[in-house]
């Protein structure tokens, strides 16, 4: 049986989990820059300690319906090969262990434009983990108008 | 240290060592006497050998000791040097290039033939001349590397960085050199050996990863980012220790930072200490004699602008010489000197880095342009005809463009000026050409001083900071619209307001960033930031105008590179981002430059002559047997034709009652020598310009006014002096007398005098 840690965050209500070695660290209160004429997943850019990285507003990338007023705090800083970038959520959960007996293949009713990002699911005691494919989140070739992938310094 | 990294160390050195040769090689052949050169090489060579046999890397011990053969009997005056032998010399520096190229990637010698190359070598050392079998061989590459010197093969990876240039002569005697002298063989006598000891006692220079230094200086941004967050706490605290703390940070890290820009800071040299064997070789294929100068090698450059200036560089030198400078030939049937001149120069200006690349060669040849500009469809036929010499100059950056018909080996393959131009535009940087039929072409290449830091003006707008580079602005004006008289006009579509005598054009920076607010916050009065680019000149309107700081440029990464607004982003003082913006960018995307090249706002001249600061306007008139003169515009007040009947006696003076005063009139053809008397006939009407001095008006009496002209500032001294003129400038294929109007009223004053003091006045016009 293979086991991975999974860091887990909240949004919209939905509870998301993406490999926790890919994840360099959480930040909060990062201020973000907006960029006219960006994409709408592209919430802007920050600055993380003198580095620039694209700040990825989650409920676009995920087609989650839009909350009155969004109010992320907190982003996650993905790391994947060179690249960086933030993942705005509402809220982080604590790094847990998942066992790939409980996982199972996403959901039918998924929204089209998540699925290329859902690798599946965990049922858990209490709750359902929603598992985030990181290439997904760093793939930008689908969407309109969008270069390849990020490359960030 | 592991074998590696001595191996590393000793391919270093020895690209060094051969780039160091490569100068000396050609230096020598323009003073083959110079026995102390020649001790030089020798010694160059004899360490390579010496290393090269430490490592037991038999092929380049072999050809090193070869050519130190033929060294040897240089040195001793047995043999003297003549092309031939250059031509072996440098051939051989070749191969050894491509055998450490070799080695560098494999970890040993590549296998290869070297023995025609010694055998040449041998026999040259003995003083024979070469047969015809014996000719020299090329090694394998260096025929492709010798053209395509653009990526010489240390260019490509430029893992070590040369800090210090302070002490070359120590180089040679750091690091591997000293093992050498274990293989030292009897054959070396001579006293600079023990001068090269001594230099042992001077520190040797420190070599240091590029990439170490690049870490180092993001990190020392980042420092004087992190202690402008701490100042405002010693003010708030108020602490008296604290805040010495705090002002000692602040002090070091100022230190920190200006010592860290310096340590990147490279000599021109670096990259010019390749040009005079480049311009030889490129010579040579051409059939051409070149004769390279270099000014301000000592001007210093971002390491990475200098990286990036290279292959430009190459590219624009190579064109000079084999389309710009004629053969022999052709320059002694055009009168020039046999050997062409190729000037490279480098000096600071305005905070910018000038090169000037200048050949006193054919300069372009404007109708092929147009022939050329017509036949690959950059302008019609009708269009290349109306088209002035620098609108021509302009379409050389163009891609695809190439007038040599002949695709040489060397340029005219149509990948030229336009890659050239991107290039020197990535950096930051302008291009402009200007060419003389027959006189030759000059080429200026503006780059700033480093890439890291440059200053730009903050402006506000709708809420968010955003920095535009110094470079692209002109100037600011603030225009109030409630006063009436100036206000904002309507030009197909686009707002335009006057600005001295020209129109200029205005983009809303809120529109072009797509805010959505309806109108600029209502305010009769506007901020207008005045910017040129791609040879547009605009009005970008901003909410406000704030303050002008050194920015440190970061790239804003991939996700946003199809935004063209922006050309990166800085981190300021509290940490936040502000987006840097793209002057061109923004240009191109409001459709601004597309709509002024097709409906010009002003006349021509107005928009894209009057702006460049090295011109001025002159006005040109005529007199009888002199058909161009020119006078500077801003000696003339005015335009007058006056009617003979106005014209009254006083004395010998003649003068006419203007405004309320009297104006003398002055007739030019009698003080400027060439011109002949014109006929007055009584019905004439007479043209006068009307110059002040001292603010009485002075009629100066013309034939005929013709034209307001633009020509460059560089005015060619008349030799020898003539009577009245100043020098003249060119205008395009012709050239303008402009006339020296001070020595003219002078000459006329002298006259008024010299019908009382006429031998004094005599004395006077001999020696003035």
């Amino acid at each position: 049986m293979m086991a991975a840690d999974y860091a887990t965050f909240y949004l919209g209500g939905h509870y998301f989990g993406v490999l926790a070695n890919h994840v360099l660290e959480v930040n909060h209160d990062l201020e973000i820059t907006y960029v006219p004429k960006s994409p709408k997943t592209i919430r802007g850019i920050m600055n993380l300690r003198g580095q620039l990285l694209p700040a990825i507003d989650m409920y676009e990338k995920l087609g989650l319906p839009q909350p009155e007023e969004k109010q992320e705090k907190i982003s996650i800083i993905l790391q994947s090969d060179s690249m960086l970038l933030a993942l705005l959520v509402d809220d982080v959960g604590p790094i847990i262990p998942l066992e790939d007996d409980t996982f199972e293949p996403p959901p039918n009713n998924f929204p089209v434009t998540s699925r290329e990002l859902v690798l599946g699911v965990h049922k858990l005691p209490e709750n359902l983990i929603i598992i985030l494919d990181k290439k997904g989140i760093v793939n930008f070739n689908h969407h309109k108008n969008l270069p390849g992938p990020l490359r960030i310094n | 240290m592991s074998d590696d990294d001595i191996l590393d160390e000793f391919i270093i050195e020895a690209r060094e060592i051969l780039d160091q040769l490569d100068i000396d090689f050609v230096k020598l052949e323009e003073t083959p006497d110079d026995i102390k050169l020649i001790r030089n090489i020798f010694r160059a060579v004899h360490t390579l050998k010496g290393n090269s046999g430490f490592f037991s890397l038999k092929r380049l011990e072999k050809l090193c000791h070869a050519a130190e053969a033929m060294l040897g009997k240089l040195r001793d005056g047995v043999i003297g040097l003549d092309t031939t032998k250059t031509t072996t010399l440098l051939s051989t520096l070749d191969t050894l290039r491509v055998i450490i190229e070799g080695i560098e990637n494999n970890q040993k010698e590549p296998s290869g033939d070297d023995s025609g190359l010694i055998k040449t070598l041998l026999l040259l050392a003995s003083g024979q001349a070469l047969s015809p079998e014996n000719k020299i061989p090329q090694p394998e590459k260096a025929q492709s590397e010798t053209v395509a010197a653009s990526s010489p093969p240390d260019s490509e990876k430029p893992l070590l960085d040369d800090i210090s240039l302070e002490h070359p002569s120590a180089k040679t005697s750091s690091g591997l050199s000293g093992q050498t002298t274990e293989t030292e063989n009897a054959e070396e006598h001579h006293p600079e050996t023990e001068d090269s000891a001594n230099h042992q006692d001077v520190v040797a220079p420190v070599k240091v990863n590029l990439e170490l230094l690049d870490q180092l200086m993001s990190l020392v941004s980042e420092m004087v980012l992190a202690r402008n967050r701490l100042l405002p706490f010693s003010i708030e605290f108020g602490d008296h220790n604290f805040s010495n703390a705090v002002r000692t940070i602040d002090l070091l890290t100022q230190e920190l930072q200006e010592r860290m820009m310096k340590t990147r800071m490279q000599p021109i040299s670096q990259v010019w200490a390749k040009f005079p064997r480049l311009v030889r070789d490129v010579a040579n294929e051409c059939n051409k004699k070149v004769s390279l100068l270099q000014e301000g090698t000592e001007t210093e450059l971002d390491r990475s602008l200098l990286d990036a200036i290279r292959d430009p560089l190459v590219h624009m030198i190579r064109n000079s010489i084999d389309h710009g400078l004629e053969t022999p030939e052709e320059r002694i049937r055009a009168g020039k000197p046999e050997v062409g001149k190729l000037l490279l120069k480098a000096s600071h200006e305005n905070g910018m880095v000038v090169i000037t690349i200048a050949d006193d060669g054919a300069g372009v040849n404007y109708d092929s342009v147009r022939k050329k500009a017509v036949s690959s469809k950059l302008v019609t036929a009708q269009e290349a005809e109306n088209l002035q010499e620098y609108q021509l100059l302009e379409l050389i950056f163009e891609p695809g463009f190439s007038t040599k018909d002949a695709v040489s080996n060397l340029s005219g393959r149509g990948v030229g000026m336009d890659v050239v131009k991107t290039n020197i535009a990535n950096i930051g940087g302008s291009i402009d050409i200007e060419s003389l039929s027959g006189k030759g072409t000059t080429i200026r290449v503006k780059i700033p001083l480093t890439l890291a830091i440059m200053p730009a003006l903050f402006v506000r707008c709708n809420q968010e900071q955003y920095a535009i580079p110094q470079s692209s602005i002109l100037e600011m004006v603030r225009l109030d619209l409630s006063s009436g008289d100036k206000g904002l006009e309507d030009f197909y579509g686009t707002p335009v307001f006057r600005l001295r005598d020209s129109l200029v054009p205005l983009l809303y920076l809120y529109q072009q960033l797509e805010f959505d607010h309806d109108s600029p916050e209502l305010s009769d009065v506007i901020n207008i930031v005045i910017l040129q680019s791609s040879g547009v000149r605009f009005g970008l309107i901003v909410d406000e105008v704030q303050n002008i700081q050194e920015i440190v440029v970061k790239p804003l990464g991939p996700l946003f590179k199809d935004i063209t607004d922006f050309g990166g982003a800085t981190i300021l003082g509290d940490g936040r981002v502000a987006l840097i913006i793209d002057v061109d960018g923004i240009a191109i995307q409001s459709g601004l430059v597309a709509k002024i090249q097709s409906r010009p706002l002003n006349e021509e001249h107005a928009i894209t002559r009057l702006d460049t600061e090295e011109e001025v306007s002159m006005l040109l008139f005529e007199l009888e047997g002199l058909e161009k003169l020119a006078i500077p515009l801003d000696l003339v007040k005015r335009l007058e034709i006056i009617l003979p009947a106005r014209v009254q006696k006083n004395g010998n003076r003649h003068v006419v009652q203007y405004d309320d005063q009297i104006m003398e009139l002055l007739y030019l053809e009698s003080y400027v020598s060439g011109a002949k008397p014109k006929n007055w006939n009584s019905e004439d009407t007479i043209s006068v310009i009307v110059h002040y001095q001292d603010d009485i008006p002075i009629g100066l009496v013309v034939s005929q006014v013709h034209d307001i002209i633009y020509t460059t500032k560089e005015l060619h001294a008349a030799n020898p002096p003539q009577k009245g003129l100043l020098g003249c400038v060119s205008l395009g294929e012709s050239v303008i007398n402009v006339i020296n109007i001070d020595e003219i009223i002078a000459m006329h004053r002298l006259i008024d005098v010299k019908t009382q003091y006429s031998v004094v006045a005599e004395l006077l016009s001999e020696t003035s």
